[in-house]
C-alpha cells in the first residue's frame, strides 16, 4: 500500500450512500427481538455462567476453610473458584434449578432427561462447571450484581441479559468501524453491520448470559484498533489501547484466539515500515505471536482453563475436525436452536453457506481485481482473524458456530465487500439490497420456524 | 413520502410484523411429543401377544396422525400395524393403520397416518403397535423413556449371559436412584417372578430396595426395568444388586457383566401423557417416545403462544414489526449514486 491510501478515506460514489441513520433502530429493535424471545435459561450453558458470576457475588473475597463434605464435584469447583460459603454455592444452584423448572427448561431441551427430584445441576449434565473459564467476565457481572444490590435470581439473570444486548450492540459498532476502514462506501458499513446483526445465533446473543458476549467485544475492539493503525489513524494511545483489549479478550475466554493473528500482521508491517525486510517482518511477527500464544496458554493453564488441545489426541482430533467439525459448526453458525437440539431444514443451510461462500470469494476478487478502492491491509487483517480463528478452533476441536463471533466484524465486513465491491458503481445498492433481502427473510425464517416455535410451542411431555 | 409509497410502507409493516410470523410459527406442530435425546431404552422386539401400547391426552380437533419412535433390531423390516382406541386399552377401536417402515436407518420415527378424527380435542386416546397381518413377532421394537434421568448408561455388549442368578456392584452417579435397566437377550414370561435386590456396600442382610417382576413381560433384545422408591443421597455411592430368575434367562453383557443402566429422580407426570400399557398392565413410570398430530390452527397455535410466551410475544412482534420497518425505510430511503460516478479504478 502506499502512504496516501494509507491516509486518505477511500471515498467512493461522490459521497452518495444510503441513510445510515436507520440502521441504529433497526439493530437496536432487532436485538430486543431475540432479548424477548429467548426464555431465561435457553442460552447454552447459561445455568453455570450465571452461577459462577452469582457465586462470586456472594463471596465476600476471604478465603474459607469451611469442610466441603456435601458437595457435588461442580459444586465444590465452583466453590474452590469463587469462595462462596458452601451453603451459597448449594442455595444456588438449588434456586436455578428451581427456576429452570418453573420456565419449562426440561420440555424445551431433549436431552435435559427428567426433571423431578434433581436440585443440583448435575442432575441435568453431570459434572459440568464453567470454574475453568478465566473470571473477568463474571467479575464484572459480579461486580454489577453488588452495585445494583439485586437478590432475586430471576431478576438477576435479566440484568446480565440487559449486559449482553449491550455487548451486542457494542460489536455492532466495532463491525461499522472496522468496515469504514476498508472503504468509505456507506454500502458496505451498513449491510456489513447488518450481516452480524441480523445473524440470527448472534442476535440471539443479546439476551442470553456467558462469557461469550464480552469476549467478542474486546476482540472486535481489538480488530478495529488494529484497522486503524493500519490504516495509519492511531497514535501510541490507541496502539496501548488495542494490546490492552487484546489482553482483555485472551482475559476473558480462549476463543478469542484469533487476535494473536491481527497482533502478529500489526507487528509484521512495523517491521516492514521501518525499513526491515518482508522477511524479517514476517519473522518478527511470527514470533511475537508464537510468544502470545505463549503467555495466553501460561495464563490459562495457570487459571486453570483446560483449553489446551492434548497432543495425545491430536490426530484423533484432526480426523474429527474433518468428519465432524465443519457441519456443526455451520449448524451452529447459521441457526440451532434449544440448546442446539433443534435444527432449520437442510436447504437454509445450503442456502446461507452459498451467501457466505459468495460474499468471501467476492471479498478475494475485488481485494485483487475489483472496481473499488479498498484499504487492502484491513482486508487482509479481516481474513488472518478469520483465518486464525478457525484454525484455533480446529486444533481444539471447538465445533460451535458461536466461537466464531469474537471474528464477526471481520467476517462481516467480508461478506459486505464480497457481495458489493466487485461490481461496478451503479450495481452495488442492487447488491447490497439484494443481500439485506436475504439476510431478513433468512432471519424471519430462522426466528419464526426456528427459535420461536422450538422455545413455546414444541414442548416436550 | 408520498401517498403511494405509505401505503405499500404500510401493507409491508403489516406483512412483515403480523402476517409473516404468523404464516411462518403457528403451522403444524405436534400435538403432544415424549422426546429422548438420545434414545436409550428399547422394549425389545414388537410381540403381538404382549401389545405394547400407550395412553395420551389430545388437546386438538382433527387427530390424525401418530409418530412412533422404532428401532429395526435385525433384518428384513416387516409391517407394522398401529391400533387406535377410544379411551384406553379396552377402548373401541377406531382406526387401524398397517406401515411398511423403511430399513434404514435402523433408528426412525415411523409416522402412522389415518383419516382424521374431527372431534378429537379433550379426549383420551390410546394406541397399541403390533406386528401386521397376524405375525407373532416383528423385527422392530419401540424406544421407551422411562420417568428418570439416566445415569451410569453402559451401551449394549456383545456377550450373552445365560444365568438364573447374577450378582454385581455399581457406582451410582446421581441421587435419587430409582430403578436399573438391565438388557436382555431374553426372558421368558409367567413362569415365575423376577426379583432385583439392592444393597448398600455388600450383599447382607436385609436389602435397601427390592424390585418384583410377578409376572414378567416376555422380553427378546430389549431393556427389562426394575423400579423402587428412589433412594435419597445416592451420589457418588456404590450398591450392589442381585438378579433372581426362576429359570434361566439371557442377559446382554461384557466381559460376563450385565449391561446396565441406571435412572434417577422422583416419580411425577407431564401433561398429556398417561403412561405405557404392556400384557394387559397400565406402567406410568414410563413413555413410548412418539408424537402425536391434529389440526392445530392458526387459533390454537396463537393461543398457545400466548399462554407460553406471555407478554414476551407481542414485545418480540412489535420490536421485529419496527425493526423491519427501519430497515425497509433504509431500503427505500437511500440515494443511489450517480452512474458513473463512481468507477474509478483503483490504480
Amino acid at each position: 500500500m502506499d502512504g496516501r491510501e494509507a491516509r486518505e478515506p477511500h471515498r467512493e460514489g461522490g459521497g452518495a450512500g444510503p441513510a445510515v441513520g436507520w440502521l441504529i433502530p433497526a439493530v437496536v429493535l432487532h436485538g430486543l427481538v431475540y432479548f424477548f424471545l429467548l426464555p431465561l435459561w435457553m442460552g447454552e450453558d447459561e445455568p453455570w455462567h450465571f452461577e459462577y458470576a452469582r457465586n462470586l457475588a456472594l463471596a465476600n473475597g476471604e478465603a474459607s476453610s469451611e469442610p466441603q463434605a456435601g458437595l457435588t464435584f461442580s459444586q465444590a469447583r465452583i466453590r474452590n473458584r469463587t469462595q462462596a460459603a458452601p451453603e451459597d454455592v448449594v442455595e444456588t444452584q438449588s434456586l436455578i434449578v428451581d427456576s429452570m423448572r418453573r420456565n419449562q427448561f426440561w420440555r424445551r431441551v431433549d436431552f435435559a432427561g427428567w426433571e423431578h427430584g434433581g436440585t443440583t445441576l448435575d442432575h441435568f449434565v453431570r459434572g459440568h462447571t464453567e470454574a475453568n473459564q478465566p473470571i473477568l467476565y463474571y467479575a464484572v457481572c459480579s461486580v454489577g450484581l453488588r452495585l445494583f444490590g439485586i437478590q432475586d435470581v430471576e431478576r438477576q439473570l435479566w440484568f446480565l441479559r440487559g449486559l449482553s444486548f449491550l455487548c451486542y450492540l457494542a460489536v455492532l459498532f466495532f463491525t461499522y468501524a472496522l468496515a469504514r476502514l476498508v472503504t468509505k462506501e456507506g454500502w458496505v458499513a451498513a449491510t456489513a453491520v447488518l450481516v452480524a446483526a441480523w445473524l440470527p445465533m448472534h442476535a440471539r446473543q443479546s439476551g442470553l448470559v456467558s462469557n461469550d458476549v464480552l469476549v467478542k467485544v474486546f476482540s472486535a475492539a481489538t480488530l478495529w484498533l488494529t484497522g486503524l493503525i493500519l490504516v495509519g489513524r492511531a497514535g501510541r494511545v490507541k496502539i496501548g489501547a488495542m494490546i490492552l483489549c487484546a489482553g482483555l479478550a485472551l482475559g476473558t475466554k480462549a476463543t478469542a484466539i484469533g487476535v494473536a493473528g491481527p497482533l502478529c500482521l500489526l507487528i509484521a508491517v512495523h517491521f516492514r515500515k521501518r525499513g526491515g525486510s518482508l522477511r524479517s517482518g514476517l519473522i518478527a511477527g511470527a514470533v511475537a505471536g508464537g510468544l502470545l500464544a505463549l503467555g495466553a496458554v501460561l495464563y490459562w493453564q495457570i487459571t486453570g482453563s483446560s483449553v489446551l488441545p492434548d497432543p495425545e489426541n491430536a490426530l484423533r482430533q484432526l480426523r474429527y475436525t474433518w468428519k465432524h467439525f465443519f457441519p456443526e459448526t455451520t449448524r451452529t453458525f447459521i441457526g440451532a436452536f434449544n440448546w442446539y437440539t433443534r435444527s432449520l431444514p437442510a436447504a437454509m443451510y445450503t442456502a446461507v453457506v452459498a451467501a457466505i461462500l459468495v460474499g468471501l470469494v467476492g471479498s478475494l476478487v475485488a481485494a485483487t481485481r475489483g472496481p473499488m478502492r479498498l484499504h487492502k491491509g484491513v482486508v487482509a487483517l479481516c481474513w488472518l482473524a478469520v483465518v486464525f480463528q478457525l484454525m484455533a478452533m480446529m486444533l481444539k476441536a471447538f465445533a460451535a458456530g458461536r466461537f466464531l463471533f469474537p471474528m464477526l466484524p471481520a467476517i462481516g465486513t467480508l461478506i459486505a465487500v464480497g457481495w458489493i465491491a466487485p461490481l461496478p458503481a451503479s450495481w452495488r445498492p442492487r447488491s447490497a439490497r439484494i443481500l439485506i433481502a436475504g439476510l431478513i427473510l433468512y432471519d424471519g425464517f430462522a426466528l419464526w420456524t426456528g427459535l420461536f416455535p422450538s422455545q413455546y410451542l414444541e414442548w416436550g411431555s | 413520502m408520498p401517498l403511494g409509497r405509505s401505503i405499500l410502507f404500510g401493507l409491508a409493516a403489516i406483512a412483515a410484523g403480523l402476517l409473516l410470523p404468523a404464516w411462518l410459527a403457528l403451522g403444524d406442530h405436534p400435538d403432544i411429543a415424549i422426546r429422548s435425546v438420545p434414545l436409550v431404552t428399547q422394549a425389545g422386539h414388537l410381540r403381538s401377544a404382549t401389545r405394547l401400547g400407550q395412553r395420551f391426552l389430545c388437546e386438538g380437533p382433527g387427530l390424525e396422525q401418530v409418530d412412533v419412535a422404532l428401532a429395526l433390531l435385525r433384518e428384513p423390516s416387516v409391517e407394522i400395524e398401529l391400533v387406535l382406541r377410544e379411551e384406553d386399552s379396552d377402548g373401541q377401536v377406531i382406526r387401524r393403520v398397517t406401515v411398511l417402515p423403511d430399513p434404514l436407518p435402523a433408528r426412525q420415527v415411523v409416522p402412522f397416518p389415518f383419516e382424521p378424527i374431527h372431534d378429537s380435542n379433550g379426549r383420551w386416546f390410546h394406541f397399541e403397535i403390533v406386528p401386521a397381518a397376524g405375525q407373532a413377532v416383528a423385527n422392530h421394537s419401540a424406544w421407551i423413556r422411562f420417568h428418570g434421568r439416566i445415569g451410569r448408561n453402559e451401551g449394549w455388549g456383545d456377550e450373552v449371559i445365560e444365568t438364573r442368578t447374577v450378582e454385581n456392584t455399581f457406582l451410582s452417579p446421581l441421587d435419587n436412584l430409582r430403578a436399573l435397566a438391565i438388557a436382555f437377550e431374553s426372558l421368558p414370561s409367567g413362569n415365575g417372578e423376577v426379583l432385583l435386590e439392592l444393597w448398600e456396600t455388600e450383599i447382607e442382610g436385609v436389602p435397601l430396595r427390592s424390585s418384583r417382576l410377578p409376572r414378567p413381560t416376555e422380553t427378546e433384545s430389549g431393556y427389562v426395568f426394575f423400579p423402587f422408591p428412589p433412594v435419597s443421597g445416592s451420589t457418588g455411592q456404590s450398591y450392589e444388586y442381585r438378579l433372581t430368575a426362576p429359570e434361566t434367562v439371557r442377559l446382554n453383557g461384557r466381559l460376563g457383566t450385565p449391561t446396565l443402566k441406571t435412572l434417577h429422580g422422583v416419580p411425577g407426570s407431564r401433561p398429556g401423557t398417561g403412561g405405557v400399557t404392556q400384557d394387559g398392565r397400565h406402567l406410568q413410570d414410563r413413555d413410548l417416545v412418539f408424537r402425536a398430530w391434529s389440526s392445530y390452527g392458526w387459533l390454537r397455535g396463537l393461543k398457545t403462544a400466548h399462554a407460553r410466551a406471555g407478554w414476551r410475544l407481542w414485545a418480540g412482534v412489535l420490536c421485529w414489526t419496527g425493526a423491519v420497518l427501519a430497515l425497509i425505510r433504509f431500503l427505500s430511503s437511500a440515494p443511489t449514486p450517480p452512474p458513473g460516478e463512481a468507477e474509478r479504478v483503483t490504480a
